[in-house]
């Protein structure tokens, strides 16, 4: 007998094939827990790097008016 | 000592090596090597591993994307407890950073090994959540003690007396993951399996599907610490600009 991949089942029509005719059909149930992960994995990732990449921009804008406040100080003080 | 257990060793012990490397390559590498496995797994389950599992018909593929979450999310937080542990002997500020990114990855991996079994249960059990299982209830509790962890966090300004708390938070609730691995010995088995067992033909390809998918899911979350510590890193930077600018009265 031939070896059954899921991927044939799950991209099969329901009761297309024998085995899915046979047993419950638990394709929705695969297909909606393997995109929750990835959603989870990738949205969590996405997060992370606009968090990151707001910080950066907000940590130079901050040391460059500190810089410039500090330059001024002294300017004015001599 | 047989064998398949000299194996078994030697591959764990390759792959801590393999996870102390990754550490030294660049960040973005380390995250597309991550996110290559997951995708590489995907492709182990849809073209490698055979559907043998009768009882729980295809439903049992969720266990593929269940388990390394699982596995992962037990040995992110006994991560976070050991360095929760290194900062209340040091009192260093980055030792509270890397627990505390650890506690949020692991509460990343603890939210999708909550919500893929839930999925699974509800194909396999008819419904989602088994009140009187011991697995389920400690992973529940494991979940909210984190959440907690996150919440008191977030409500505490000084950043010293923040750490030290925290780290006592750290290692106490990383105590309750003993519990969670033993609860099925400890209490009994309810709903829960402990293990999957596959058909002896099939079992050499399911395992090495199952455990590629825990080491793939594992570099990721490894990825994800670094990519959540810089995170952490520059917001300190940035509390400590504002203290500056605040002393200055700029």
């Amino acid at each position: 007998m031939d070896k059954i991949y899921w991927i044939s089942l799950l991209l099969s029509q329901a009761g297309e094939t024998q085995e899915s005719a046979q047993e419950p059909d638990f394709r929705y149930h695969v297909w909606l827990a393997y995109a929750l992960v990835l959603v989870l994995l990738a949205g969590f990732t996405m997060w992370t790097v606009v968090q990151v990449r707001g910080a950066q921009k907000r940590m130079e804008h901050l040391e460059e008016r500190l810089n410039r406040t500090t330059a001024g100080k002294s300017k004015s003080a001599s | 000592m047989t064998m398949e257990s000299l194996l078994s060793i030697g591959v764990s012990i390759g792959f801590v090596v393999l996870c102390v490397l990754l550490h030294r390559i660049a960040l973005a590498a380390h995250l597309l090597i991550g996110f290559g496995l997951v995708v590489g797994t995907l492709y182990l389950v849809c073209f490698h591993a055979p559907l043998e599992e009768v009882t729980l018909g295809t439903s049992y593929l969720i266990f593929y994307f269940h388990f390394p979450s699982a596995i992962s999310c037990l040995t992110i937080f006994v991560i976070a407890g050991v360095v929760s542990v290194l900062q209340l002997k040091s009192g260093s500020l980055s030792h509270d950073r890397r627990a505390s990114s650890a506690v949020e990855v692991g509460l990343l991996a603890c939210t999708i090994t909550l919500g893929t079994g839930m999925i699974w249960a509800e194909a396999a059990w008819g419904q989602p959540w088994v009140w009187h299982d011991p697995r389920l209830m400690t992973v529940a509790i494991m979940w909210l003690t984190y959440v907690g962890y996150l919440m008191f966090r977030a409500a505490v300004d000084n950043p010293v007396k923040r750490a030290r708390y925290s780290a006592v938070l750290g290692v106490m609730f990383s105590i309750n993951v003993p519990v969670v691995w033993f609860a099925i010995r400890f209490f009994g088995k309810v709903s829960h399996p402990m293990e999957i067992e596959f058909a002896e033909d099939v079992r050499t390809i399911m395992k090495t599907t199952q455990w590629f998918g825990a080491a793939a899911f594992f570099i990721l979350y490894l990825g994800l610490w670094r990519l959540r510590y810089r995170a952490q890193t520059i917001h300190g930077e940035l509390e400590r600009i504002g203290e500056t600018f605040a002393a200055r009265k700029i």
